[in-house]
């Protein structure tokens, strides 16, 4: 478990652009302890959805959440998994996980915390309008051994299941029965319900506030069991669209961090006196993905087919994508192209397969050609505008490379929370999305990207395409419940050359994290874009 | 052109074409004394030519674009963010620069500005006809229904052009979903637009009128039974219309910088296809980074045709007011 984990110690260490005065800072810090009455106001382009923890599995919102609800099990500064509500856990048999509780833990209504609300978030998780079910498709049963004691029950063999409960934030089932909001929010169909404003978590903040698209306000929860790196008494998110506003707002001194700097503004930004700056390799890869399902294009004209059905066609999107100028220009450096779904530093990456096709517009032609498209079609690209980095810019710039084949793209470019209804909606067909590795491993890539959508188990729980292999699905049945990490490895490896073959997606790159702060605070950049408040310093 | 009102019988022009209102005026402002005092009138003259030839531009951009900046397959990624041709690095090829994704900033420009002066253009006219009929009908028939119109244009007058704006934008919002709304984008903001902007055309219109109807010629077009909106339409507005020309110059300038402001805002016309506020805001992004072209090019534009529009503004005001004589 440690060792796969090693070689991304190195990545979490942020470079320091004017790493002395960090370090003074940070050790006045430490030294100092108790900071007077401060506020960290932390940037971001987009909104968090909403406050219920098992209702969007996007990075913002459960960042953000991160810091008024807990799961079971955390990640330390070297992404080890730690012990968080749960104090430990061992397997009991082939199928069974014992979770032995923190003691005296309270939501912050007061309530205690125990067993019965293990069972409880587990089994909200597994509802149907949760976008966590993956997390817990393997699980069969959830028993309450005593207050302090759970084991989990799960229908297969799953090495990952601690792993996977890094994502399940526990909620207090007295607190949501009494509220009702013991099943999750249904984000696609706009549900407004009691947890969407309020929350009541186990971590050190509480919401004090929620303005949707305004501010996010929270304040520190004084009885909290955990060690904090600083007692920041107050936490506040905004979310500032427009990238020049944020970084302004950064350097004017309206906001204390930004966490998410265009590429364009990282150089100016490091010039600039007072500011500091980080970053990190994303275990995030940003690709498109097609509409494999519908037998006719749902938004576009292509004569009643969906082109997207051929495989040469999209193997013509595919090798049209000129990743290496999008590299250096859109993103200025701060991309890694790649022709894989996963980045490096994942489980299960391949660095040997990872090589791109020749950007080849003359071979997508015919391609287009040889599938009945000599003269092209069209087809509308959902794109979000708020939500990685310069997405907008990527989009165009792909637009204006199809219309080199004669695709005519009628770009949709939409704030992130219009476009994600769309997605679980699957009333898109052509879209750009970045997916990151939850735990890591390529197995939540695998299982949850790729895999046919069962309805059951989580499979293919954000396969918002419809890409459907049975040999792949066999792939990743066998190695889902194969415990050689290399025999693991290898199969891996075998069903992601089956997706890759497919062109199941058209990979792009991966992205580098940046964040600039103001001196005297300290935010450590994790390479899974988690904002761990437990680690942010302030003077 | 001493008096500007009522002068149904001293130009043979005049005569000839004497129930074709609109025309009269045009032909009477050829031979009037505005365009020899135009020509003596050096800044004006120069707004003038200026606003000219950016209103040929934008109605023939095809002329006089080098690049089809909406024909994406002429966009090269590996072009972007050239920088002007008298800086290190730029080339004639793309004499303003180029943008993020390697358009021609000159060449977006002048479809920007098509964009621009359509939604300008169409702004005014809106606002004319609603401002124009409210202020004749309110001036001609008086009485309650003047009163209860004035008081709907100070309760409009109370809201900021902008402020509406966002309103019907947010409606257009409300209706529309949002392939929909940026194909009618354009529309919206002419609509927008046109109801924020009418009260002073009504206004200036109504005061005119109330001094027009008490005139012999109005008493005797009522005495051979011509019909209320005959006498309104053909025989008062000719001689309301240089006031509403004046204003609807200036409230071009308005208008157009009302639209650049919402568009820069994302409030208005989508990038696809760019107005000049769409591109400052496009370049908005990149003013840190030091490609300050993309942002000030457009807005050199934007300012100069607006400059240009509202220093002819000012000459026709001047020119045909009778007090300045």
């Amino acid at each position: 478990m440690t060792r796969r984990f090693r070689t991304l110690g190195r990545h979490i260490r942020p470079k320091r652009t004017t790493s002395t005065a960090v370090a003074a800072v940070l050790a006045l810090g430490v030294a100092g302890g108790a900071a007077s009455a401060d506020t960290l106001r932390i940037a971001g382009q987009g909104d968090i959805g909403t406050l219920d923890p098992q209702a969007q599995n996007s990075q913002i919102t459960i960042s953000v959440l991160s810091m008024v609800y807990e799961a079971l099990v955390t990640r330390n500064e070297d992404l080890e998994m730690v012990p968080a509500l749960a104090l430990s856990w061992e397997p009991v048999d082939e199928t069974t996980w014992r979770f032995e509780l923190r003691p005296d833990v309270t939501f912050h209504d007061g309530s205690t915390f125990d067993a019965e609300d293990v069972r409880f978030t587990i089994e909200r998780a597994q509802a149907e309008t949760s976008q966590f079910a993956n997390f817990v498709g393997s699980i069969a049963s959830v028993e309450v051994i005593d207050d302090l004691t759970v084991e989990i029950e799960t229908r297969m063999i799953d090495p990952l299941l601690p792993d996977k409960l890094g994502y399940i934030m526990i909620m207090d089932s007295g607190w949501a029965e009494a509220n009702g909001v013991t099943v999750p929010q249904d984000l696609g169909n706009e549900e407004n319900t009691y947890a969407v404003m309020n929350a009541n978590g186990t971590g050190p903040y509480t919401v004090a506030e929620r303005v949707p698209d305004t501010r996010t306000v929270l304040s520190i929860n004084p009885n909290y069991w955990g060690e904090m790196a600083d007692d920041i008494e107050e936490v506040i998110y905004l979310p500032i669209s427009s990238a020049p506003t944020r970084i302004s707002s950064l350097i004017s001194g309206e906001v204390d961090v930004v966490i998410d700097v265009p590429p364009q503004d990282v150089d100016r930004l490091a010039n600039t006196a007072g500011i500091t700056t980080a970053r990190s390799p994303e275990l995030r890869t940003i690709f498109f993905g097609f509409d494999h399902a519908s037998d006719t294009l749902r938004h576009g004209d292509a004569g009643g087919t969906n082109p997207f059905q051929d495989l040469r066609v999209r193997q013509a999107v595919d090798g049209a994508i000129d990743a290496e100028t999008i590299s250096r220009v859109v993103m200025r450096g701060l991309s890694q192209p790649t022709s894989q779904l996963i980045a490096p530093g994942n489980f299960g990456y391949e660095e040997d397969a990872d090589v791109r096709a020749d950007f080849d517009v003359e071979r997508s032609r015919e391609l287009l050609a040889e599938a009945g498209y000599p003269d092209g079609f069209s087809v509308r690209m959902d794109c979000p505008t708020d939500t990685y980095t310069n997405p907008e810019q990527i989009c165009q710039a792909v637009s204006a490379m199809m219309s080199q084949i004669g695709i005519d793209i009628d770009l949709n470019l939409i704030p992130r929370a219009q476009f994600i209804p769309l997605l679980w909606e699957k009333d898109t067909s052509f879209f750009i999305i970045g997916f990151n590795t939850a735990y890591f491993d390529a197995m939540y890539v695998l299982e949850t990207l790729l895999m046919t959508q069962t309805g059951e188990d989580g499979e293919g729980i954000y396969n918002y395409s419809g890409y459907s292999n049975p040999e792949f699905d066999k792939l990743v049945r066998e190695a889902r419940v194969e415990l050689d990490r290399d025999r693991r490895e290898q199969l891996m490896h075998d069903a992601f050359a089956i997706a890759r073959a497919d062109v199941a997606y058209a990979p792009l790159h991966t992205q580098t994290l940046v964040y600039a702060m103001r001196e005297g605070v300290e935010v450590p950049v994790r390479p899974d874009n988690f904002v761990e408040i437990r680690w942010v310093t302030m003077n | 052109m001493s008096d500007p009102g009522h002068t149904p019988d001293t130009s043979p022009a005049a005569k000839s074409t004497a129930a074709t209102g609109p025309g009269r005026i045009l032909l009477a402002l050829r031979s009037s004394p505005l365009v020899r005092s135009l020509r003596k009138d050096m800044v004006a003259s120069a707004a003038f030519g200026v606003l000219l030839l950016l209103l040929v531009a934008a109605a023939v951009p095809d002329l006089f674009a080098p690049y089809q900046v909406f024909d994406l397959t002429q966009i090269r990624l590996m072009d972007a963010f050239r920088p002007p041709f008298w800086l290190e690095g730029g080339s004639i090829e793309f004499p303003f620069g180029t943008d993020d994704q390697g358009r021609d900033i000159l060449s977006a420009i002048i479809y920007g500005l098509r964009v621009s002066v359509t939604v300008g253009l169409g702004g005014v006219a809106l606002a004319v006809v609603i401002g124009v009929t409210i202020g004749l009908v309110a001036g001609y028939v008086g009485g309650i229904v003047d009163s209860i119109l004035m008081r709907i244009a100070d309760v409009q007058l109370t809201f900021p052009a902008i402020l509406i704006a966002v309103m019907i934008d947010g409606v257009s919002r409300a209706i529309l979903d949002n392939a929909a709304r940026e194909d009618a984008a354009v529309v919206v903001l002419i609509i927008a637009i046109g109801l924020s902007g009418w009260v002073e055309y009504a206004r200036a219109v109504r005061g005119a009128t109330m001094v027009e109807r008490r005139r012999d010629y109005v008493a005797s077009a009522q005495l051979s039974r011509v019909r209320t909106s005959g006498i309104l339409f053909n025989h008062i507005l000719p001689n309301v219309l240089t006031a509403v020309l004046v204003i609807g110059t200036i409230h071009l300038g308005v208008a157009i910088l009302i639209e650049a402001t919402l568009s820069f805002v994302g409030l208005g016309i989508p990038p696809t296809q760019p107005s000049l506020g769409t591109l400052i805001r496009v370049g908005n992004n990149y003013i840190l980074s030091g490609e300050w072209w993309i942002a000030i090019m457009p807005g050199l534009a934007l300012l100069v045709l607006v400059l240009a529009i509202n220093l002819l503004g000012d000459f026709l005001r001047d020119a045909l007011n009778p007090r300045l004589k």
